[in-house]
């Protein structure tokens, strides 16, 4: 018996789809892929779409408010949560605003003929990301956190420890967007593709990157006062290898560690696990390794598992957190939403869903999984109250 | 719920400027063990070293029990321009893979995480001078639920470009420094640790602080000047400062945040003997 779980009130959501988690639900049980764009000659998800839909102007001039992709996204997930019920605020990004320091950092540095009252107004915007714009306007405090591409559900770990301390509701943002540190960086890494990712399938050759947003509302009961409504994070898991900068551990020993320490504070056993939604980027690297950890806890039962990254790209610091989004409506509607629109003739390694989701009637337990550089692993079980 | 913390403090060190000389290098590599140097944020290595020292003095803390926490702020700022200048100006080819798992700021606690073998969490949180709060409340939440039983909470600040341009137009009083000390966080008391407690808001600070002008907030040692701009590391050097350097009291020590009426201090009704 656990000794209660945290309620998911409200979320939200900005992809490549659009804005709002129903418009990328629906998309992704669909299938529906939208053609990547070609930037810098590398393989990235619908850049210009990010663009239409939220209006971002990407340069950075020092007579503009200095607030890039990542944080107006964030924002833009913020007004759809409803935040009168909340008391802190964690907020979580990547690489999103490395272009955007960097260029700040620059454009101070000429100081271009800005005088020190105007300079002073950018630095004060400015800290370690524009994001703390966001977590500046908020009416209370909360924490900026970056763990790499686990950030959101690091965030959403502490936010839930924290938020049950202190008995109030907590508000989880997390965001990235295309950044030349991000592309170029795991372009001369090797792992992105030229092709839209394909995770879990034979010679699968990379990631595609992506940008997005995903917040949510939570809030601590106890068991005896847990609302009779679905679905609930009832327990988590975190590690780290310890290992390799980029790397992960290739046995999988704390990847393993992380999902079974979520597993286990939730009360329940693996065979429970009716769906995983894992990290699953396309590099040969991380699949590999979340395969093997796979089968050696679900030999047996196999439950489907998922990665929505050939459809929204790889998101970095959001991904954990729109992968928590997809673990609440696969409880509430039975429907995993298929891994890839097409088999290509590569063999799945994992039993993913192609071309149409998995049903699967009546789910009670989901395991979610987010991983990132340095070997930061998060596991969060979400499932039914009861 | 008010929070109990138990903690040591280890010293805090220069960091590095990069270039790193061949002798920063083999200092580096020979004493600490840091792997790739050479591809590390100015400040690993002397956060390192103090990551080391908190960790010597527990050996028996197995390494899947042992979790870090650092500062996050501007850290990689001057690795990121480094590492775009180099992408943009010359040929993304002359870019090293492994120098771009520290244009991310958390490489700071991976790499730490990686020589002294802690396996229990990496990450980094907290972007401005309250991060003390920040740092201290995770490391009492995952010590409570069972997650690690001891956290290397590292305060983190490098002397970056954009914080010397802060310094320079006037919005910093305060010369940007460089610093790494190290807490040696533990939820049961420990040889020679220090108390440390959490208050929730309602509390009525015994001095009105604003951290934004660096105030020292010791009772009893009013108007220290300032110590340098440390940015989120300030509540870690603030609180060294004031045992290792000062000689203050721990009861005269509270430290007190003026966004969302946060308040810590320490104990001596809670100190070991």
């Amino acid at each position: 018996m656990i000794e209660g779980a945290w309620t998911i009130d409200a979320c939200g959501s900005e992809t490549v789809y659009g804005s709002g988690w129903d418009v990328t639900w629906e998309a992704l049980l669909r299938a529906r892929e939208i053609p990547l764009a070609q930037y810098g000659g590398l393989g990235l998800m619908a850049v210009q779409d990010v663009v239409k839909i939220s209006h971002i102007d990407r340069g950075l001039e020092i007579d503009k408010q200095p607030v890039g992709m990542a944080g107006r996204i964030a924002l833009s997930v913020l007004g759809q949560l409803d935040v009168s019920t909340s008391e802190l605020l964690y907020i979580a990004s990547n690489h999103g605003e490395s272009d955007l320091i960097v260029t700040l950092a620059k454009a101070l540095a000429k100081r271009n003929g800005a005088d020190n009252a105007r300079i002073r107004e950018l630095l004060q915007l400015n800290t370690q990301d524009a994001l703390a714009t966001a977590l500046r306007a908020f009416k209370n405090c909360g924490a900026s956190v970056q763990s790499a591409c686990s950030s959101g559900l690091v965030a959403l770990v502490l936010g839930a420890m924290r938020g049950r301390r202190e008995s109030c509701g907590v508000t989880v943002v997390a965001s990235d967007a295309l950044s030349d540190i991000e592309c170029i960086g795991f372009s001369v890494a090797r792992a992105t593709s030229n092709k839209r990712c394909h995770p879990f399938v034979q010679n699968s050759d990379g990631l595609t990157i992506g940008e997005g947003a995903a917040g949510v509302n939570i809030s601590w009961h106890k068991a005896e006062s847990l609302p009779n409504e679905n679905p609930v994070i009832l327990g988590f898991g975190l590690s780290c290898d310890a290992f390799h900068p980029t790397s992960p551990e290739e046995g999988g020993k704390m990847l393993e560690r992380a999902w079974r320490s979520a597993i286990r504070m939730s009360g329940l056993e693996p065979q429970d696990i009716d769906a995983v939604v894992l990290h699953g980027t396309g590099t040969p690297a991380n699949d590999s390794v979340e395969a093997k950890v796979y089968w050696r806890i679900w030999s047996d039962s196999k439950p489907p598992v998922c990665s929505i990254k050939s459809f929204v790209g790889h998101t970095m610091g959001a991904s954990g957190l729109l992968n928590l989004l997809v673990a609440r409506s696969f409880l509430e509607t039975g429907l995993l939403p298929p891994t890839l629109k097409e088999q290509l003739g590569s063999i799945p390694v994992l039993p993913i869903g192609i071309g149409k989701p998995i049903s699967v009637p009546t789910p009670s337990a989901c395991l979610v999984v987010g991983s990132g550089f340095g070997g930061q692993n998060v596991a969060i079980v979400v499932g039914n109250s009861h | 719920m008010n929070s109990i913390l138990f903690f040591s403090i280890y010293n805090a060190l220069s960091g590095f400027r990069q270039p790193l000389t061949s002798n920063d290098r083999q200092w580096l590599s020979r004493d600490t063990g840091l792997k790739r140097p050479r591809r590390c944020m100015p400040i690993t290595g002397a956060a390192l070293r103090a990551a080391q020292m908190a960790v010597q003095r527990d050996s028996t803390v197995e390494a899947e029990r042992l979790g870090i926490i650092s500062t996050s702020g501007n850290l990689h700022t001057e690795h990121c321009i480094e590492f775009l200048d180099r992408a943009l100006q010359g040929s993304p080819n002359l870019v090293n893979p492994l120098d771009f798992s520290h244009t991310l700021v958390s490489a700071l606690p991976t790499t730490l995480a990686e020589v002294i073998e802690a396996r229990a969490f990496a990450f980094s949180i907290g972007e401005d001078e309250l991060a003390v709060f920040e740092i201290l409340d995770s490391a009492s939440d995952l010590l409570e639920l069972g997650f690690a039983d001891c956290v290397i909470a590292i305060f983190a600040s490098s002397n970056d470009v954009v914080t010397r341009i802060a310094h320079e137009t006037g919005l910093i009083a305060s010369s940007p420094a460089d610093c790494a000390i190290a807490f040696r966080v533990t939820a049961t008391p420990h040889e020679g640790s220090l108390c440390v407690q959490l208050l929730p808001d309602d509390t009525v600070p015994d001095i009105e602080v604003n951290v934004r002008d660096l105030t020292l907030l010791v009772q009893g040692i009013s108007a220290v000047e300032p110590i340098g701009w440390y940015g989120p590391a300030l509540g870690g050097v603030l609180i060294h400062d004031a045992v290792a350097n000062r000689g203050a009291k721990l009861t005269d020590i509270s430290i007190h945040a003026s966004r969302g009426s946060r308040s810590l201090r320490l104990n001596p009704d809670e100190i070991p003997t």
